[in-house]
């Protein structure tokens, strides 16, 4: 997309109010003072969703300059980094998926969430704080491949959740969904996250592959 | 008034709210009433306490490229300038 296409609004939301009286100057410099800060922490979140530096590159690019194109709808003294995070997401959804043809998942199939969580909570102790130690010493590379095995909704909740420390509601703004969804899509996100893990930990043979149960 | 005490199904289906903050006072309490009686459920926050440290430390650190840098403040740039004429 152009930077002319900005007029397609879609992907923004809408703000209460509008900075009416400010000039185009005024705004440039509210915007690079306020969001031109925010380019690395939405290059590294559009780093885990699209896979790769192009796209993330141009999703972040795509991102600014609709929120600029919007930033009169912005209202100061809101969350600038959710309505930021809404606009990325967004447009992820509506231009990046799609190219990659991520199969759908769904939010409901079956299995209770509580069952997700703790599938082998009868492992006996030592393991387990054994598990968890190891999982520390897994290098970053591992870390983001797991979560880039994630199906993206649940990935994006997690990286929300755990990297940017967004509380459930802003989740929910931000991804457009009720918090019982963002909820969901974190306990699975995270149980998938884990077995990953631990997974990789077995295969660098951090956790005694004898010891897996 | 009993404070109330969890079962370890409660607790287990309320680890992430615990560990994300979101979980009311009330809650958080009958959680760590159980915690002093059982370890599998202290392993089990522990363990998810863990993840999410893990993934805060492994996957936000990505510096924008420079070139990204100047491509997005060159948009702004030529939109004001467009807004002026």
């Amino acid at each position: 997309m152009g930077v002319l296409g900005i007029m397609e609004t879609i992907d923004v939301p809408v703000a209460l109010s509008t900075v009416a009286t400010e000039s185009a100057a005024e705004r440039t410099a509210r915007f690079e003072r306020d969001a031109m800060p925010l380019l690395d922490q939405l290059y590294s979140a559009a780093m885990r969703l699209t896979h790769n530096p192009q796209d993330a590159e141009d999703l972040v690019q795509d991102t600014f300059a609709k929120a600029y194109a919007s930033f009169h709808q912005y209202q100061d003294g809101t969350n600038l980094k959710a309505w930021m995070y809404r606009i990325l997401t967004n447009t992820f959804i509506n231009s990046y998926r799609k190219k990659q043809r991520e199969p759908l998942q769904s939010d409901a199939d079956g299995v209770e969430d509580w069952q997700l969580v703790r599938a082998e909570a009868h492992t006996s102790r030592g393991l387990r704080s054994a598990e968890t130690e190891a999982l520390d010493h897994l290098p970053d590379s591992d870390v983001k491949k797991a979560l880039q095995e994630l199906p993206s909704d649940f990935r994006m909740a997690v990286y929300l959740a755990d990297v940017e420390g967004f509380a459930y509601k802003e989740i929910a703004e931000i991804m457009d969904t009720p918090i019982g969804t963002v909820m969901s899509r974190l306990n699975r996100g995270r149980s998938m996250l884990r077995t990953l893990l631990q997974d990789y930990a077995r295969e660098r043979g951090l956790i005694p592959a004898g010891d897996a149960s | 008034m009993t404070e109330q005490v969890f079962e370890c199904t409660e607790v287990i289906a309320r680890v992430y709210e615990f560990i994300d903050g979101e979980a009311d006072p009330q809650t958080c309490a009958a959680i760590r009433a159980h915690l002093e009686l059982c370890e599998s459920c202290v392993d089990t926050i522990g363990e998810g306490q863990s993840v999410k440290a893990l993934v805060a430390r492994a996957c936000g650190c990505e510096s924008a490229p420079d070139e990204l840098r100047q491509r997005v403040s060159m948009t702004i740039t030529s939109v004001t300038i467009e807004e002026q004429e």
